[in-house]
């Protein structure tokens, strides 16, 4: 059997194997794209949630109680 | 201040510090459902030990480790020589490790965090960036009692001429100053690497005549301060350990205590008899140090009342220290420091 090949010299199943890789690379560039490989970490970490969040902070802080004479000198 | 707190979220995943995550230097527990498990076993300072930031910054720690900014014992130092071997055994039992220790310096007190002063803090520099330098922000709280009011002249004088020039403190006071060489100096008077006016102001590259005469003249007998500090500068007049402190404006001029040949700039510091009275230290050997040392004014300017005229110190011996200017109850050793100005010869 004689296989057919391109102008390239690459036999069909190579071309189609190609392809698929290609469409493979480039759906994983679009997943790592919109989910970059940072953000697992930042979605799932509890403190970059709320301390990301400013009306969140502001709610829970208590300004510390300074006592008189304090930072003189 | 809650902003203290806040993290810029743009430096997640662009700050490489920030990309292991904030358990890595914090710990607690970032997937704790309640705010409380979430805090618990944090470090709020993780840079307070060193092997932290050594864990990538491994020579710059293991120097910093040995720095005056990590060891804090310049300020023992300079108290200790007023104390018996028995009272230097409690001051370090009772006072340098709560007191002075407290002050010492984190990578992160000047890189991450601006370190409160008496409870006062700005927080995070920048949202949480690691910055290289923000002075304002972090040498001002610490040394902004003195130095750096001086320096930009909110101290009510004038502002120094480098900093109306643009510069800032590390412009000056280099990174290898600030880290350390890995050398343990006793002093910052020992540092190798600490600043000099010789080191851009070469003598004999004047472009007057009359500077190059004046400082000729005077080389090796007052100071570069001794001349061009442009007036008054912070003097503390008392600190106790756990009740008050005073300051107030003023300028002296007389010998370095350190070698008593120099004249130079003296600022009154703040260490009293009592000082140490609530600790149970009495201070044996109190007269031995002075009640003034030398210190380097940072409020220089080129011209100043003692630059324009010989007469403001060789005729009127203007803030000169005298017997009369010394402090009530003040050090023995104190006298030792006063002297009368050289007449001229006209």
């Amino acid at each position: 059997m004689v296989r057919r090949r391109n102008a390239y010299g690459c036999s069909r199943e190579w071309c189609v194997m190609t392809k698929k890789s290609c469409v493979f690379l480039w759906s994983l560039f679009a997943v790592l794209l919109v989910f970059p490989l940072s953000s697992p970490f930042a979605a799932a970490s509890g403190c970059v949630s709320c301390h990301t969040n400013p009306e969140l902070l502001k709610s829970l802080y208590k300004p510390p109680v300074i006592a008189a004479g304090a930072g003189e000198g | 201040m809650y902003r203290g707190y806040l993290i810029d979220k743009g430096l997640i995943g662009t700050d490489s510090h920030l990309k292991a995550g904030c358990p890595s230097c914090h710990r607690g527990d970032d997937r704790a459902a309640t705010r409380e498990e979430a805090h618990k076993g944090m470090v709020k300072r993780p840079s307070d030990n060193i092997a932290t930031c050594a864990a990538c910054h491994k020579q710059i720690s293991a120097n910093y480790a040995k720095s005056l900014h990590y060891t804090t014992i310049g300020q023992r130092n300079g108290v200790i020589k007023r104390m018996s071997a028995e009272e230097v055994k409690q001051f370090d039992a009772k006072v340098f490790e709560q007191s002075c220790r407290s002050c010492h310096a984190s990578c992160g007190g000047c890189h991450v965090k601006a370190p409160p002063v008496a409870g006062i803090g700005i927080g995070l520099i920048k949202g949480h960036k690691f910055v290289k330098r923000d002075e304002g922000k972090t040498c001002a709280f610490c040394h902004g009692g003195r130095v750096y009011t001086e320096y930009t002249g909110e101290y009510g004088g004038r502002a120094d001429v480098h900093y109306q020039k643009g510069k800032m403190c590390v412009d000056c006071h280099s990174k290898e100053e600030m880290h350390g060489d890995g050398n343990l100096y006793l002093s910052k008077n020992d540092v190798k690497t600490r600043p000099a006016c010789r080191n851009c102001h070469k003598l004999g590259k004047e472009t007057k005549l009359t500077a190059r005469l004046s400082h000729r003249n005077h080389q090796g007998k007052v100071s570069c301060y001794g001349c061009h500090s442009a007036g008054e500068y912070r003097n503390c007049s008392d600190c106790h350990v756990e009740t008050h402190s005073h300051a107030k404006p003023g300028f002296s001029l007389g010998l370095s205590p350190r070698e008593k040949k120099t004249l130079t700039t003296l600022r009154l510091i703040p260490t009293i008899r009592d000082t140490f009275k609530s600790a149970g230290i009495k201070m044996e050997r109190y007269d031995a140090l002075p009640n003034y040392w030398d210190t380097p004014a940072h409020n220089i300017r080129k011209r100043t009342a003692r630059t324009r005229s010989c007469d403001v110190c060789h005729v009127e011996g203007k803030d000169f220290l005298t017997k009369e200017k010394l402090i009530k109850n003040g050090s023995k050793a104190n006298e030792k420091l006063i002297v009368k100005p050289k007449p001229l010869n006209r």
